[in-house]
């Protein structure tokens, strides 16, 4: 027995160890030799018969489509055709994403294709493990010709980190501009009709000018709130300050978009907060929204019992795209009409463009092949649109085909949001009040100012600890002066927030952020 | 007349007093712990318009079915969720059970020298772990346990505290008992089978309950370790059905056709759907642990 | 005379005992065998993750390959305010000891008062009643409490308005929540405890109660003299299991119930375990702080266990747990 018991403990402690002794586990499934070349035909880079695994984000229930073999049968169809591979899809929902590709990453399970977005398997975390495919020149000539010739080369250094891309931007409207969102139907009652609205918005002082509207429909004694005032008020506003965040639009560390040199700022300390922080205070105090923009936002009583949902006559709008008032009109539901009028400029940033992208395995066995497939999406129209949608006089039915309309009224397919698949721009339009919205879309992302730091990523792995210190309790004391509600006066609440921040270690943050971003700037020379 | 008096007496003298308090007592607690089930009740029949207007009550004043409409509009898929989730919960509710009890026996044993190690060897796994990942890599890369009904019956099995509840039991029984049929000569093996199981049957019937719940509830093993369309236990499901229907009502679907469903009465038809099982298979755990084994007897 | 040949006996006699016994014990050890598979597989091969309380995690490098980084994970703590880590601890183990302490009375006597009842019936329905609770997950009793205490829509606030008091905002008014929790805590566990103790009370020996009665004790006789010593072992033990757990919480309860553990609540209703969520919710590769943490949590919990099993040790050896 004594025997035994030496036994037993002697066989746990190995247990406990042999994974160490036993070493990594084999990484590396063999990669295939491509054919590699500007000018080769598709007959030559396409003679193998591959198939590609593709983590599918299902956002709106594809997978439990009843026909969802068909819809599958169909993608095949076409990638077989164009680029001789099958694709097995691997559905997995939306709400899982994150946490399934993170255990993927772990147990080194084989995958080809896969999304990154900002709040779904984040791009510049997927770097940072180390798990995708670096993206060489070679590769993109060759595999996605047409992709490298339509979009704009820029795009590409969003997603650029430490000098190696990873990612293929997938195109949608990439400039967060913000804008003041209006239900026009309120107004309407009130018999104020849209051209009025937008005449007494003054560019200079946009925010200022709402006050009239307020002040109007407390006259009327319409209804307990009008301006939907919530803790999301950084994200509506950094843009029009003409901040480009480091980390995220509440996190603290952003530069002026304006200042060429870069300069590592605390927006929370700056005039621009000053100045909204104020105005909401002032609306709080004078009565244009309630204590319960605190709690989540708040109820619009008369508003709820007509239709249902709660909305406000006056809100802000993070992201102003053209098209966007259609489909939050009709996402509404209840003939509520949006209309939004942009506020500050129009910039592009890195953390705009790299919302979306799609990823190749750094195991996967034909990177190229993955590559085309990718292509597809980003140039395929049919095949986009039968993933979105589906197929066209099974699923939907043309209401205006010149104009690419859909008629979507007895569509039983789930389908997808484009961009979590491909290219928005190939996605038919859904309404006809959208036609043309994609080519001004397109217009906007070209024409934008880039941000002095476009193309920087901020590496956050040494200042964990600050950034988890703010994390916690960040919510505790930015969202009272968010919402106007602040103890004392601005100022004091300003100050108190500030002094959370700097106690919390965000000098250190601060300065780690000026180090590599000055080291970024010097190696672009 | 002196018979009616000493009946009266009799009468009087059979309500124990005591007891009628005791019931008391419980009845009292019972109402109160059922109060929050009637409110997950009345909320999952609540429709959006009459929480808007009159906010929540105790019993809505138009009960609708909607919500329980939507959840079991698919029947095909919940219907084999439900099979799968049985026969999950019965295979780990019989293992944890044996293992359990076999580990207990021996631990409870003063003669049993590698006791203490045994003992804590389980104690040190309910404070030290590796972690999700760890275990995801242990079961996936190297037990090859992927999109396996057994990864969701083996892991979980054994428990500190099972093993403490059954081991209490064996202790408290007499241990005369064990004696007698030592001196019959009898091995461990027929002592704990044939005498100590049986007669442990509400600590196992604890156990039991125990592990058939935690294993219906259980919806984070399904998630991490089966793909999209293999099996899928009802919790899970039920889970899943509950974030499509806040990804229905928050994407710009246009054929939102579930969006009057508020998510809290959605969550408390899902939640009440996930409770009814349990309370049609209590009664049959409860017949172990209600009192009925005279042990004096036994040992006579 | 005859005591003298009791104290010494024969070699072959030892001899042969000693033989029983090692069979006795091979025995016991294989029916240890099954569990300790299980556990070597499922909780000892997985053990390496704890490494990673020390790394900086990347997958590509795996567990093993990943750089070592020393203490650096383990800093969260002592980076930010130390008021607001006194906050937690309090909160963690205060709550923690309050609501075991109460529990644990209360269990016991429920347990001991079920025990007295004689009609199977009534058992079985209070049985059932009591351990309905254990069943539901803490999300799902979210919603119940929200039905009952919103602000605007609750049913509470509603019967208050109806007596002509002012609705109270439970959420966010802190002060509520230490016993508010305690109600959740109890509602929940109460029913496990309870039949736990009224299942151990079942090994008693019927006739020791047999005897009793016929000497005249009346119930709380017995049940002081009988009863509580029987189940006083398991009772230790669990009180001391549940010590073990001083520094962890059950996240579940104090981050749905509270409705997200929204800021106004913090003082009274945050605990380690949350505050770690919220901290590090924006880090992706959190996996290093968040195992470190876990790690002291557990190491922390080990040692309070291993006083308390000593203290318990001095007071009635069966109910120590190793």
């Amino acid at each position: 027995m004594k025997n035994l018991k030496k036994i037993l403990a002697l066989a746990l402690s190995l247990l406990m160890v042999l994974p160490i002794l036993a070493g990594c586990s084999a990484k590396n499934t063999p990669r295939a030799d491509e054919p590699l070349g500007k000018d080769l035909t598709n007959e030559q880079k396409f003679a193998e018969h591959v198939t590609l695994t593709w983590c599918f984000p299902d956002a709106r229930g594809a997978g439990d489509f009843t026909e969802w073999d068909r819809i599958v049968a169909a993608i095949n169809e076409i990638t077989e055709r164009e680029i001789n591979a099958t694709i097995n899809i691997e559905v997995i929902p939306l709400g899982e994403y994150t946490e399934k590709m993170s255990l993927k990453y772990a147990a080194n399970e084989r995958w080809d294709v896969a999304f990154c977005g900002t709040q779904w398997n984040p791009y510049s975390n997927a770097v940072s493990q180390k798990v995708l495919e670096p993206l060489t020149k070679e590769y993109l000539e060759t595999y996605m010709p047409e992709t490298m010739d339509t979009m704009n080369a820029k795009y590409f250094d969003a997603l650029t980190i430490g000098g190696g891309l990873y990612g293929i931007p997938l195109q949608q409207i990439y400039v967060r501009q913000n804008g003041i969102r209006f239900e026009v139907d309120w107004f309407e009652e009130l018999n104020v009709d849209w051209e009025t609205i937008e005449a007494t918005i003054d560019p200079n002082t946009p925010l200022e000018s709402l006050e009239v509207f307020f002040e109007y429909l407390l006259m009327n004694n319409y209804n307990e709130c009008f301006f939907g005032a919530d803790d999301k008020l950084m994200e509506n506003t950094s843009s029009f300050m003409g901040f480009d965040n480091l980390i995220s639009t509440n996190f603290p560390g952003a530069i002026r978009v304006s200042d060429g040199t870069c300069t590592v700022i605390n927006q929370y300390e700056t005039e621009e907060f000053k100045y909204i922080a104020s105005l909401m205070k002032k609306w709080h105090d004078a009565g244009y929204f309630s204590d319960a923009a605190l709690n989540g936002g708040q109820a619009n009583s008369y508003y709820e019992l007509e239709y249902g949902e709660s909305r406000h006559p006056v809100s802000l709008e993070p992201v102003v795209k053209p098209g966007g008032d259609a489909m939050a009109s009709m996402k509404a539901q209840y003939g509520i009409t949006i209309k939004t009028i942009p506020i500050g400029n129009a910039v592009l940033t890195t953390s705009s463009v790299a919302q979306t992208a799609m990823v190749v395995s750094r195991n996967a066995e034909y990177p190229g092949r993955a590559l085309a497939f990718i292509e597809l999406l980003n140039t395929n129209e049919e095949l986009l649109n039968l993933i979105c949608y589906g197929q066209e006089g099974v699923d939907w039915t043309w209401e205006d085909e010149e104009n690419k309309v859909m008629n979507l009224d007895d569509s039983a397919y789930p389908g997808n949001e484009p961009f979590f698949v491909g290219n928005t721009f190939l996605s038919y339009y859904v309404d006809d009040s959208m036609i043309g919205c994609w080519e001004e879309t397109k217009q906007i992302n070209e024409n934008a100012e880039l941000s002095p730091l476009y193309g920087f990523t901020f590496d956050a792995s040494s200042v964990r600890s600050q950034m988890a210190a703010i994390n916690a309790n960040l919510d505790a004391h930015l969202e009272p002066v968010l919402c106007g509600m602040g103890n004392g006066t601005v100022d004091d609440a300003i100050a108190e927030l500030n002094q959370y921040l700097y106690d919390n270690g965000l000098q250190v943050i601060l300065d780690e952020m000026q180090r590599q971003v000055n080291e970024w700037l010097a190696s672009k020379q | 007349m002196n018979n009616k008096n000493l009946k009266i007496k009799r009468f009087f003298k059979k309500i124990d007093v005591v007891n009628l308090f005791i019931h008391l007592f419980f009845i009292v607690i019972s109402l109160a712990i059922l109060y929050p089930f009637i409110s997950m009740l009345s909320v999952s029949l609540l429709s959006e318009k009459e929480l808007l207007q009159e906010g929540y009550s105790v019993w809505p004043k138009n009960p609708t079915g909607e919500a329980y409409e939507a959840v079991f509009k698919n029947f095909q898929p919940i219907a084999k969720a439900l099979l799968t989730s049985l026969m999950v919960c019965v295979a780990t509710t019989l293992l944890t059970v044996m293992l359990n009890a076999m580990y207990a026996y021996a631990v409870s044993r003063p003669t049993f020298s590698a006791r203490r190690i045994i003992n804590f060897v389980l104690l040190f796994t309910m404070f030290f772990g590796g972690g999700a990942s760890a275990s995801y890599i242990v079961n996936v890369s190297w037990l090859n346990l992927k999109n396996n009904l057994l990864i969701l019956i083996v892991p979980g099995t054994m428990g500190a505290m099972s093993v403490i509840i059954i081991r209490s039991f064996f202790q408290g029984l007499p241990y005369g008992l064990v004696e007698s049929a030592k001196l019959d000569g009898a091995s461990e093996y027929q002592i704990f089978f044939q005498i100590m199981l049986p007669l442990s049957t509400p600590a196992l019937g604890t156990i039991a309950i125990s592990a058939f719940i935690g294993s219906w509830n259980s919806y984070y093993a399904p998630m991490m370790y089966f793909d999209y369309g293999k099996a899928t236990t009802l919790s899970l499901y039920l889970q899943r059905l509950l974030q499509h229907m806040e990804q229905y009502k928050n994407s710009a679907s246009l054929t939102g056709t579930l969006a009057d469903v508020p998510s809290a009465s959605m969550a408390m038809a899902v939640a009440c759907i996930t409770v009814l099982p349990m309370v049609l298979v209590f009664p049959w755990f409860q017949k172990y642990f209600v009192k009925g084994m005279a042990i004096g007897a036994v040992k006579a | 005379m005859k005591t003298k040949a009791l104290q010494k006996t024969p070699a072959s006699r030892t001899n042969g005992i000693k033989k029983l016994q090692r069979k006795d014990n091979w025995q016991l050890f294989s029916l240890s065998v099954p569990g300790l598979i299980v556990l070597a597989l499922f909780s000892y091969l997985p053990m390496f993750g704890i490494v990673l309380a020390f790394k900086d995690y990347v997958a590509y490098d795996g567990i093993f390959g990943s750089r070592w980084v020393g203490f650096d994970n383990f800093t969260v703590f002592f980076t930010g305010n130390a008021d607001y880590f006194k906050t937690l601890l309090t909160n963690t183990v205060g709550l923690n000891v309050l609501y075991l302490a109460v529990n644990t009375v209360i269990t016991i006597i429920m347990g001991m008062l079920l025990f007295e009842l004689k009609n199977r019936l009534t058992i079985r329905v209070y049985q059932t009643i009591v351990f309905l609770p254990f069943i539901v997950s803490w999300v799902g009793a979210a919603y119940a409490m929200k039905a009952n205490l919103d602000l605007n829509y609750g049913i509470v606030n509603s019967f208050l308005k109806d007596w002509g008091k002012d609705a109270i905002s439970w959420y966010t008014e802190p002060q509520h929540w230490t016993w508010l929790l305690m109600i959740c805590y109890l509602w929940k566990k109460v029913g496990h405890g309870t039949i736990v103790y009224y299942g151990n009370l079942m090994s008693v020996d019927t006739s020791l109660f047999e005897a009793a009665r016929l000497d005249g004790a009346n119930r709380f006789q017995i049940m002081a003299n009988i009863s509580w010593p029987h189940i006083r072992p398991i009772v230790i033990s669990f009180t001391i299991l549940s010590l073990g757990g001083v520094f962890n919480s059950d996240f579940g309860m104090f981050y749905y119930m509270t409705d997200f553990n929204p800021h106004k609540l913090r003082s009274r209703t945050d605990v380690i375990d949350t505050y770690i969520i919220r901290a590090l919710q924006t880090d992706p590769s959190s996996i290093g702080a968040s195992t470190a943490i876990g790690l002291m949590q557990s190491i922390a919990g080990f040692i309070v266990l291993m006083l308390v099993n000593k203290i318990a040790s001095w007071i009635d050896e069966k109910g120590t747990v190793f």
